[in-house]
């Protein structure tokens, strides 16, 4: 008779199993990346080339022009924005660097994302065409979640032919986990309003900045935490819906939460092997394009690509993790399987 | 799991420890430092007197209870009247009366700042009595004065009578006995915060004369102050165990018995006396002696979690000192006090005699050259306030111009630009208050281009030369206090050149060194220096709520065979702004020519013509001297050669991935 092997041994094996699964995964079907980056540049171009084309009419025949090609002429953009009512304006120094994560972090803790759902206040005028473009994005990637999802299930090499008939067979589930999700996320934001007002008071009553700051960053760090568990739970309740053919959202993700309350250590691991990858990711970026001087089209090429680079590896994190959810899912199903037969 | 810490904290080291590439060329720190030597050419410049007037002499005698964070004090003033007629009443400023209620007239004007029982400052005279020339108990005749407010609840302006007027050259002397609360915590710029305590404006003090007459006005929102010079000797009672800075320098101590020590600071030729108190201060010295100028000591008391600023913070103060000293004076006192205010004091950025405070942030960068900007500034105020005493109320913009412009100089000329960053996950809807700085790497910004947003935005708001109550909102004040007259003399520099700036203020600064000059005597000075009348310049700038907008067009006339230049060129200089100053504009033609040309900058335009000459790029304000001009980016034309285009992909590159990645940040939400 075979014993079990120990909690820490098993999520150990587990966390090192999901890890492999899903990069072996992303190696096997590096088309899907690429799939998934086509779409993603493809709908960001939407507004992205226009924008180019303004920028262009706008910088026409002036110095300006000249000193944006070299580095960044602060004093004509800081005029240039005050004329712009768009989505133009979201073009800042800001998104430079690491900026451009702290941005998309600063945006989602806000709750202006999705849809301004949970910022209290409308979104800008100007930042509509941008939100918009982000649903059409997360329904897409809805779509999309399902079919990948059938593909890893069932083990094999993808196809287009198969991620679109996984998708639109399973979109309906996702998209209900995905408002089931949503509706958490307010839960999350609702009552993280009183808890940051009251970590804001904290800090206001500080002695010291140092202290000041943890309570400050403390209470973004745990609303962070919050919308992250959502999004390990979401992920496993979409695993649950595809692998168990759940038709009920609810359902999937009560299974979720019992499976991240199990297995707590395997769940989390994964998250933070990810996060810290991502963090990674962002890190080899940032020091690469900082390295790499942009002065004309042909250095703009290597530039548009290490920035494409991050991009696809940003997706390939995503394959993988949605691999290596289904290899813990499946672990910990083992797991229940053999302890009912013991 | 080891691996995935290893992992992590190695993206981390990465993330955190990029330094933000340099500005390329002027800001590596090989910019010449300003010279501390006077040329011969400025041998005949004022000399510096040796005293003030030494009009208001103060010897106080103050006890601060820090559990109730109130102060008990009796002083004695002696007043000596140089107004030139003889005076019987005499106003005193109360100023922390401003935060007993909402009914004060700043708080009317703030609008923002609540003053609940619990934090709201006040001060009360238990009595006042005329000693000399005559005595006579002054306390029956207190009252409170409405100025030009017309707020008869306000009471932070009083008046007393004496039985006889006091007759020019006479001397008046004052015994006052009072008792004071320290505003609370962010409430004003003399607050207490835990046990820290910085007490400013704290003791009944009378207006100053300006122009023959009392500068008395009640404490206005965004009015700073103005007094007569004289001597301080102040006995500060306070608790053992609190670190105590103050103005001037300290010259005994003395161990109570009762807990408490009385530390006495004297120092003579200052129109103000503040100090600060507070457990927490780390105490850091250094002494700035340099050769030519007398030795000062710098005296830094600073919260524990900015003891790795220390350095940046005096070494800012030795930049501002020796910069000051060779573009307007030898700094006159012995010592200088720096003080860091506690987290959410309102105190920072202020400054007094031998005693300003700064600001810093526990992360800051050096791109953002946060602490050095504010202490600079302060530092300047040294010069600019502190012996060259103008009214801040009346005219604010003058000092807090000069200042601002000193510290820009200052900076551009040792640090070079600044960079430009955000702070993240702080304490506002923002998060820039406590947040995690960002920096854009690659991101500097010239000298005075941080300002020129403000003056667009109300720039148009009021004429820049107003008391500073007049103005029709703080932002106005603020753009007209210090981003106008600050860019208005980096103009003024731009035209006149560097050297001859430099002459107008060691000039300027000497002359009325100890001296409550105004607006006409700074303009006097710079026609006497540069030469001419100079009244058109300051008109148009100082006196003025106009701004200035230069803009450039080239337009070819004519059909031409391929290759060949056009028939005719125009270049049309256009003046979109309603102030007028006369422009140089420059022709680059592609033969390799260079024209330039001048026009006087009256007319809403001027047309140039070259004739069978191809124009390749074309500058109004070349050499940008306008620092004042307000959208710098129409000064230029270029004949295109795809630059725009190309600088277009560039950008719209980079925020095509920003927002891919904002897309794929809403593929977690769901």
């Amino acid at each position: 008779m075979s014993s079990p092997a120990t909690p820490a041994a098993g999520d150990d094996g587990a966390l090192a199993a999901a890890l492999r699964t899903g990069f072996r995964f992303v190696a096997r079907n590096p088309g899907l990346a690429v799939l998934l980056w086509a779409l993603n540049l493809g709908l960001a171009a939407l507004l992205a080339v226009p924008l180019a084309a303004r920028l262009g009419e706008q910088l026409r025949e002036t110095a300006p022009a000249v000193h944006m090609l070299y580095g960044f002429d602060w004093s004509w953009w800081a005029a240039w924005r005050e004329w712009q009512t768009g989505y133009e304006g979201t073009l800042t120094p800001a998104i430079l660097g690491t900026g451009l994560a702290f941005d998309n972090v600063a945006r989602v803790l806000r709750g202006e994302l999705p849809l301004g759902l949970f910022s209290g206040n409308l979104p800008p005028a100007g930042e509509a065409p941008l939100l918009a473009l982000g649903v059409v994005y997360m329904l897409a990637q809805l779509f999309l979640g399902g079919g990948v999802l059938a593909l890893i299930r069932g083990g094999g090499r993808w196809s287009l032919r198969g991620l679109l008939h996984g998708g639109g067979f399973y979109f309906p589930r996702m998209l209900r986990i995905g408002l089931l999700s949503l509706a958490l996320a307010g839960l999350v934001f609702a009552s993280h309003a009183p808890l940051g007002g009251w970590a804001g008071e904290r800090a206001r009553l500080a002695v010291s900045e140092r202290v000041a700051s943890a309570w400050s960053i403390g209470h973004h760090l745990a609303l962070l935490a919050g919308l992250a568990s959502i999004y390990v739970a979401s992920g496993y309740a979409k695993v649950i819906a595809v692998a168990e053919e759940r038709s009920s959202a609810a359902l999937a993700w009560l299974g979720a939460l019992g499976l991240c309350a199990r297995h707590p250590l395997r769940t989390g691991g994964h998250l933070a092997c990810f996060v810290l990858l991502g963090a990674l990711l962002v890190a080899v970026w940032t020091r690469a394009d900082s390295a790499w001087h942009t002065v004309g089209y042909r250095t703009q090429v290597v530039s548009l690509a290490l920035g494409q680079l991050l991009v696809i590896g940003r997706l390939a994190l995503r394959l993988a993790w949605m691999a290596g959810q289904v290899s813990i899912y499946r672990a910990s199903a083992r797991s229940v399987a053999v302890a009912d037969r013991l | 799991m080891r691996a995935a810490l290893l992992l992590g904290t190695l993206a981390v080291s990465m993330v955190f420890a990029l330094p933000p590439p340099g500005p390329s060329g002027e800001a590596d720190g090989s910019r010449p430092r300003p010279s501390l030597e006077l040329p011969g050419a400025d041998a005949g410049l004022p000399p510096l007197p040796d005293t003030s007037p030494r009009i208001a002499s103060y010897s106080i005698d103050a006890r601060l209870d820090a559990a109730r964070h109130e102060i008990s004090g009796r002083l004695t003033l002696d007043w000596r009247n140089e107004s030139g007629v003889p005076r019987q009443r005499f106003p005193f400023h109360l100023y922390w009366n401003a935060f007993r209620d909402r009914r004060s007239t700043h708080l009317r004007e703030w609008g923002e700042r609540a003053a609940d029982e619990a934090v709201s400052g006040r001060i009360d005279l238990d009595s006042v009595t005329l000693v000399a020339p005559e005595t006579a108990d002054l306390t029956p005749t207190l009252r409170f004065l409405e100025c030009e407010s017309g707020n008869a609840d306000d009471r932070t302006l009083a008046e007393v009578s004496a039985p006889r007027p006091v007759l020019p050259g006479e001397v008046a002397r004052f015994e006052i006995e009072w008792r004071a609360r320290i505003p609370g915590p962010g409430l004003s710029r003399s607050d207490w915060v835990h046990d820290y305590h910085l007490v400013a404006q704290w003791f009944p003090k009378i207006a100053g004369i300006w122009k023959g007459e009392w500068n008395a006005h009640q404490f206005h929102a965004w009015s700073e102050f103005f007094a007569d010079f004289g001597n301080y000797d102040v006995r500060l009672t306070v608790p053992v165990g609190l670190e105590v800075g103050a103005t001037g320098r300290l010259v005994e101590e003395t161990r109570n018995g009762d807990g408490t020590r009385t530390l006495r600071f004297v120092q003579e030729d200052v129109h103000d006396f503040a100090w600060t108190a507070s457990s927490r201060f780390l105490v850091r010295e250094t002494e700035l002696d340099e050769p030519g100028y007398p030795p000062v000591r710098v005296r830094l008391l600073l919260q524990p979690e900015h003891a790795h600023l220390a350095e940046r913070y005096l070494d800012a103060a030795a930049l501002g000192l020796r910069s000051f000293g060779a573009w307007c004076f030898p700094y006159p006192y012995p010592q200088l006090t720096i003080v860091d205010p506690a987290w959410g004091s309102g105190s920072g950025g202020m400054e007094y005699p031998t005693f300003i405070t700064g600001g810093a942030s526990v992360w800051s960068p050096t791109a953002l050259q946060s602490p050095e900007r504010v202490t600079i500034h302060e530092v300047a105020h040294q010069f600019l306030y502190g012996v060259v005493a103008t009214n801040e109320m009346r005219e604010a913009w003058l000092d807090e111009g000069l200042a601002s412009y000193l510290t820009a100089r200052a900076l551009w000329a040792n640090l070079g630009p600044d960079g430009w960053g955000l702070r993240y996950f702080g304490l506002d809807d923002r998060g820039s208050d406590a947040g995690w700085p960002v920096v854009a790497p690659g991101v500097y910004r010239l000298r005075g281009a941080d300002r020129l947003p403000e003056l667009r935005a109300v720039g148009t708001s009021d004429p820049m030369a107003l008391p500073a109550w007049e103005y029709r909102t703080r932002r106005s004040y603020g753009a007209n206090s210090y981003a106008k007259p600050e860019l208005t003399l980096q103009t003024l520099e731009g035209l006149v050149g560097d050297e001859v700036m430099t002459r107008i203020l060691r000039t300027y600064t000497r002359r009325y060194a100890f001296r409550h000059p105004e607006a006409a005597d700074f303009i006097s000075v710079v026609e006497e220096i540069a030469g001419g009348d100079f009244g058109w310049f300051f008109d148009q700038t100082w006196f003025s709520s106009e701004l200035c907008d230069y803009g450039i067009e080239v337009r070819e006339r004519g059909e031409s065979p391929e290759g060949a230049p056009p028939p005719l060129t125009e270049v049309t200089v256009r003046r979109y702004g309603g102030v007028q100053l006369p422009v140089e504009v420059r022709v680059d033609f592609g033969d390799g020519g260079v024209a330039r040309e001048r026009w006087d900058g009256r007319g809403r335009w001027c047309r140039f013509r070259y004739e069978g000459r191809r124009v390749d790029a074309a500058f109004v304000d070349p050499d940008e001297r306008l620092a004042l001009d307000t959208q710098p980016g129409n000064d230029t034309w270029v004949r295109e050669r795809g630059a725009a285009a190309r600088a277009a992909a560039r950008w719209s590159g980079r925020w095509l991935l920003w927002l891919q990645n904002l897309l794929e940040t809403h593929a977690l939400l769901g």
